[in-house]
């Protein structure tokens, strides 16, 4: 997947848990619990429609490779990649 | 929705004789074993520390009988079951405290998948009025991030509410030595015409002796 269509399904996913995000307007390095208001059941509902969109099944302990846009892409193109999930 | 939640509250503040009784305690027992239940686990199968938290509320309310129900023209009458009610932070702002039907009869998986359900419902606007009027005991929780108290609300014609504050790591005495440990204060905000705070205390006794043994949850 290009890192434009990983930007896309990340985003989707994210306004799909959280509705009122405009995508437009998402910065890369906001925060998805700090600037964008997440709360924990958000981020569990955020990392399974990843895995449902992806097949790539993130770790607890990853979660914060996820947590802003610029992080997010690089580590699902590469765990992607390594045909994780 | 603002408006609605302004008049429960002055109604509660108004009507009920609030007190409160606060404890901390060590919840990294149950963060120990939470990481160990969900490592391997697709994200549809793990649980969050929220949910743990809840079904120990809902098993203090059933050893505190107390706690849990409604008081209606000068009478508490206790709730055979446990509508635990869980806040919800509405997007945008609000917040609505829907109950989970028949908590006392769900387990911990259970819990969570109601808690999901919920939540997810509050945010679309699709609850049932029997959630919003059922509630028997309501829980308040701050979340993995945030402060670290909260003495809260009650919402009539309930006679408790527990507020949960955001985990923090703490030097704690374990053994008789000093360790970081994740704690968390928990507040129960209780009714003075139905309970007092030896009765208060033993729920925040039993929900701590839960909490302590997730295993058992």
């Amino acid at each position: 997947m290009t890192e434009t269509d990983m930007r896309r399904t990340f985003i989707d996913a994210l306004v799909g848990v959280a509705p009122d995000i405009d995508p437009e307007s998402l910065g890369e390095g906001d925060h998805i619990q700090r600037d964008l208001g997440l709360d924990s059941m958000d981020v569990l509902n955020l990392v399974a429609a990843l895995h449902d969109r992806l097949g790539i099944d993130i770790p607890e302990a990853d979660y914060p490779q996820i947590a802003t846009l610029a992080l997010a892409v690089p580590y699902l193109q590469a765990a992607g990649a390594s045909g994780q999930g | 929705m603002r408006r609605a939640i302004a008049a429960a509250m002055t109604r509660a503040k108004r009507e009920i004789p609030h007190f409160y009784l606060s404890s901390t305690m060590d919840v990294q027992p149950a963060r120990d074993w939470l990481d160990a239940r969900n490592a391997g686990r697709p994200p549809d199968g793990r649980l969050l520390l929220g949910a743990l938290f809840v079904r120990a509320v809902v098993l203090a309310a059933q050893a505190v009988p107390v706690m849990n129900g409604h008081y209606r023209d000068d009478a508490f009458l206790p709730a055979s079951g446990v509508n635990v009610g869980v806040a919800v932070a509405l997007r945008g702002g609000g917040l609505v405290a829907p109950a989970l039907i028949g908590a006392d009869r769900m387990d911990l998986a259970g819990t969570m998948a109601g808690m999901r359900d919920l939540v997810m419902r509050a945010r679309a606007g699709r609850l049932r009025g029997s959630e919003m009027s059922e509630g028997t005991i309501t829980v308040s929780s701050l979340g993995e991030t945030g402060a670290e108290a909260m003495a809260g609300v009650i919402f009539p014609p309930q006679v408790a509410l527990v507020g949960i504050g955001a985990p923090q790591l703490r030097p704690w005495v374990v053994a008789g030595a000093i360790v970081p440990r994740q704690v968390v204060t928990v507040t129960v905000s209780a009714d003075h015409r139905v309970s007092d705070g030896r009765l208060a205390a033993r729920f925040l006794a039993a929900f701590a002796q839960q909490i302590a043994t997730p295993e058992d949850l």
